[in-house]
């Protein structure tokens, strides 16, 4: 079953990136991984998938591209982005309510041209 | 950039082909709809081709529609095949691009003894053990000359990919009216920002290819 | 043979969850599988529940044993469910009949011989199963006393799985709680004790009634701590919830073992306490609750706020934010409950000597003031609602009242309150949401232009205010806040935000 969201249409600015996170979270659950919540929103920014692997509380980010000319979708993760998804894990767990759990920051990585099938990069344990 | 000639094709000729099929492929990279193989049979008594030819990409819609008929009544033959995005699953695309190719060929009248293919790999000669293809179909390709950049400077293949770009055109224009969503009409199912957005907010259909939907993992 | 069913229960946090254990005994080779995220001492039941079977006297099955354990996706950690599990597999193979494990939840690690083990948190764990309708535990002996306090279930005792067979046959005896004991009203310590501070005792009165956060500001030996250590008294008993709540934390932390705790909680870790020890940490065995979540539902005194660790104090933000706090530590993270009220204590300045009545007193410089002060960083101290500054005593004072009447007095207010916002689904002032104090509770129409004024606070400080005033209004039984009582509510927030000496 195709992953897709419930909005009617959306913004072309955001197609790219709706597109890529609409993969991420097929590509995860075809690794055995259960989806939690996509784009979950708190003031201080949002975690593009939270899903469960075994017993795992994975926390997810996705970017998107067209190509590598700007470098890879994961080169683009950096330390102050890793910061701030630590930050909203915290956040995610306080208000989900969520007792203690292994967890886990991973990374996908959606590179998809004009033309041709996308490339799916996933890195476990940024 | 100078016009696409018949100097290549006429080589052939000379060197002892008398029907030269030139062969161009277009939809390979798309997200939806099929890949189409045209083909466009040279021969001797070819005279000039139309003016106007160019590499399909480099012509407007328009262009493209006005020269078909040209081509069709100036070569001695033309033919056109798909592979459907069920069969690109199935197979892979390159020998869903092999199966199309195969498809045009055979409605050809008079086989040809030359291939002119556009393109750097070739996915007609080779021919694997075991393919999905049925023993009925097993084809005879004749020998294969590749060209890059064919599609720009070899007016046979040319000509080949501007049928082939019409008619596909024209079948993803009859699928767009069943998924306006999508705006095949102007991506033509390949991945444009409209056309991706479609996807994240409304899912695939039928007609995406589906083993494309989660590429190959780096 | 086939399925069986039994009930056990694991700690989740704080918190205990009900399981249930589903075993299927059949064909196939000899094994004993587990499934539904079993933690390692969960996993190495099977060895510990085979050689208890066996020296019981009962057979291991001789064929292929599936034990499922749901909920699924939760991580279960600890031995409790031995004895449940080892039961289920009893009955599956059918040494003992399926219907007498149904409606009773058991808990216990098996030795090796058979005997059966207490667990941490037995109590937490009964809690959990109560509220999932179990009216009947049998426990390990040694949690016995601690599990009989929970109102509203039966519990059995048992030291061997053979005793717990019994116990299911229907031979067993409930343990009796004498009565359901509960903490006494009359702690030891009294408002009475402290002499005059009018203003402090007036400030911790109204940050009772209200919720509130406190600053205590004052020299050495003014009063800051007793005064701070007799706000629980003067608070209303828990209710029914936040009972179970803070006695299953407290089970979990190994505290008090006798009695359900009825007073709110009140923790003073001291200001060299670590990070941990104040916020709680996460082990492999499970998270150990932080003094923040000791004091859930109750009082957090912070004495010499700035010498606290900076990040212990920044640590304090999210629990004054959201009422919970996330610990993490090692690839693990967590959510404990932390509802606290908070009070601070600090000196005015570095030296101690500040006296305001007294010019030259101080030996501090400015700016060695504000930078302790600011100790109690930006987020902590805009949380603050109430701010005093206690001096040492001049004159004789006039006789102090107790607690009893103070209390009398706050819970008068906080039914005035749960009244009024009942609607809005909160009861504590300090819990109104700003839209709800801006649009639809408004002040006296004589207080309307001293709001006005008050710009300068911003939309977060004006709130704090409003929530103050409220309190202020509720103990005065006025219907809305006057002018004076918003004045007054400004006149405290000023002073929790004041940094320098006043």
């Amino acid at each position: 079953m195709t992953e897709h969201s419930t909005r009617s249409s959306i913004a072309p600015k955001d197609a790219l990136g709706a597109y890529g996170e609409g993969l991420a979270a097929e590509f995860l659950r075809g690794q055995g991984m259960v989806i939690l919540h996509r784009n979950w929103r708190c003031e201080v920014g949002e975690i593009d998938v939270v899903a469960r692997d075994g017993d795992a509380l994975v926390i997810c980010e996705v970017k998107t591209r067209r190509s590598v000319s700007h470098g890879t979708p994961l080169e683009a993760v950096g330390r102050r982005k890793l910061g701030k998804l630590r930050h909203l894990a915290l956040r995610y767990v306080t208000e989900q309510r969520i007792g203690p759990r292994v967890i886990r920051f991973d990374v996908v990585g959606v590179i998809q041209p004009w033309d041709g099938p996308p490339i799916v990069q996933h890195v476990r344990n940024v | 950039m100078a016009a696409p000639t018949l100097r290549l094709e006429r080589r052939l000729l000379r060197e002892g082909a008398t029907r030269v099929a030139c062969v161009d492929e277009v939809g390979r990279g798309a997200l939806a709809g099929p890949v189409t193989v045209g083909v466009v049979v040279v021969t001797q008594g070819c005279r000039k081709p139309p003016p106007g030819i160019r590499d399909s990409k480099a012509l407007t819609a328009a262009m493209r529609q006005r020269l078909r008929p040209q081509i069709e009544a100036w070569a001695p033959e033309c033919a056109i095949g798909h592979a459907t995005p069920q069969e690109i699953d199935r197979v892979g695309i390159v020998t869903a691009m092999r199966m199309a190719a195969v498809r045009a060929l055979a409605t050809i009248v008079v086989e040809p003894d030359s291939i002119l293919l556009d393109g750097s790999h070739d996915y007609l000669s080779v021919f694997p053990q075991g393919t999905l293809f049925d023993q009925s179909e097993t084809p005879v390709i004749p020998p294969v000359t590749m060209v890059v950049r064919g599609d720009a400077s070899c007016a046979g293949i040319a000509c080949a990919s501007i049928i082939a770009k019409c008619a596909r055109d024209d079948l993803i224009r009859d699928l767009a009216r069943d998924f306006p969503q999508y705006e095949w009409d102007s991506n033509k199912g390949y991945g444009s920002a409209n056309h991706l957005g479609a996807i994240a907010a409304h899912g695939l259909t039928e007609h995406h290819r589906v083993s494309w939907r989660v590429g190959t993992p780096a | 043979m086939g399925l069986a069913r039994a009930s056990g229960a694991v700690l989740d946090g704080v918190r205990g969850v009900l399981i249930d254990i589903e075993v299927h005994v059949g064909p196939g080779l000899p094994s004993v599988g587990i499934v539904g995220l079993p933690g390692a001492s969960v996993n190495e039941a099977r060895w510990r529940i085979r050689s208890a079977i066996q020296n019981s006297g009962y057979p291991w099955p001789d064929s292929r044993v599936t034990v499922s354990l749901a909920p699924s996706e939760l991580p279960k950690h600890g031995a409790g469910l031995d004895l449940p599990m080892a039961l289920a597999i009893l009955a599956s193979s059918g040494r003992i009949p399926g219907h007498c494990l149904v409606g009773v939840a058991l808990i216990g690690e098996l030795a090796l011989d058979g005997g059966v083990r207490p667990v941490r948190g037995a109590l937490a764990l009964a809690l959990g199963l109560v509220e999932r309708g179990c009216r009947s535990v049998i426990v390990p002996h040694d949690n016995a006393t601690e599990c009989a306090v929970v109102p509203g279930v039966e519990i059995f005792a048992v030291d061997s799985l053979a005793a717990a067979l019994r116990t299911l046959a229907g031979e067993g005896v409930p343990v009796r709680a004498d009565d359901v004991v509960h903490d006494d009203h009359h702690s030891h310590l009294d408002l009475q004790d402290v002499q005059g501070q009018s203003q402090a005792r007036w400030a911790l009165e109204i940050a009772a009634a209200g919720g509130h956060h406190l600053l205590l500001l004052g020299n050495p030996g003014v009063g800051k701590t007793m005064l701070a250590e007799r706000l629980p008294g003067i608070l209303p008993d828990l209710d029914d919830e936040s009972t179970r709540e803070v006695t299953a934390i407290h089970s979990v932390a190994g505290l008090t073992h006798d009695r359900m705790v009825r007073r709110p909680p009140f923790q003073a870790p001291h200001c060299s306490a670590s990070s941990a020890a104040v916020l709680g940490s996460v082990r492999r065995s499970g998270v150990v609750p932080g003094a923040v979540t000791l004091a859930h539902r109750g009082v957090l005194f912070l004495d010499e706020a700035p010498e606290f660790d900076r990040d212990v104090l920044e640590g304090l933000r999210q629990p004054m934010e959201s009422r919970a706090i996330a610990i993490h530590r090692a690839g693990w993270l967590g959510s404990l409950p932390a509802d606290v009220q908070m009070v601070l204590a600090a000196n005015p300045c570095p030296c101690g000597h500040y006296n305001q009545a007294v010019t030259d007193s101080c030996l501090c410089r400015s700016d060695r003031i504000r930078a302790y002060q600011s100790r109690i960083s930006g987020p902590v101290r805009s949380r603050l609602d109430l701010g005093v500054n206690m001096h040492a005593l001049g004159a004789a004072s006039l006789d102090s009242e107790d607690t009893r009447s103070v209390r009398d007095r706050v819970w008068e207010a906080r039914v005035r309150a749960a009244h009024r916002l009942g609607r809005f689904g909160v009861s504590l002032n300090c819990r109104v949401p700003g839209r709800i104090l801006t649009d639809e509770l408004s002040v006296d129409p004589g207080a309307q232009d001293t709001v006005t004024e008050l710009a300068d606070l911003g939309m977060r400080g004006l709130h704090r205010c409003l929530r103050v005033a409220w309190s202020i209004a509720d103990l005065r039984a006025h219907e809305r806040p006057t002018r004076d009582d918003v004045r007054e509510a400004v006149d405290f927030y000023r002073a929790a935000q004041q940094v320098g000496v006043p």
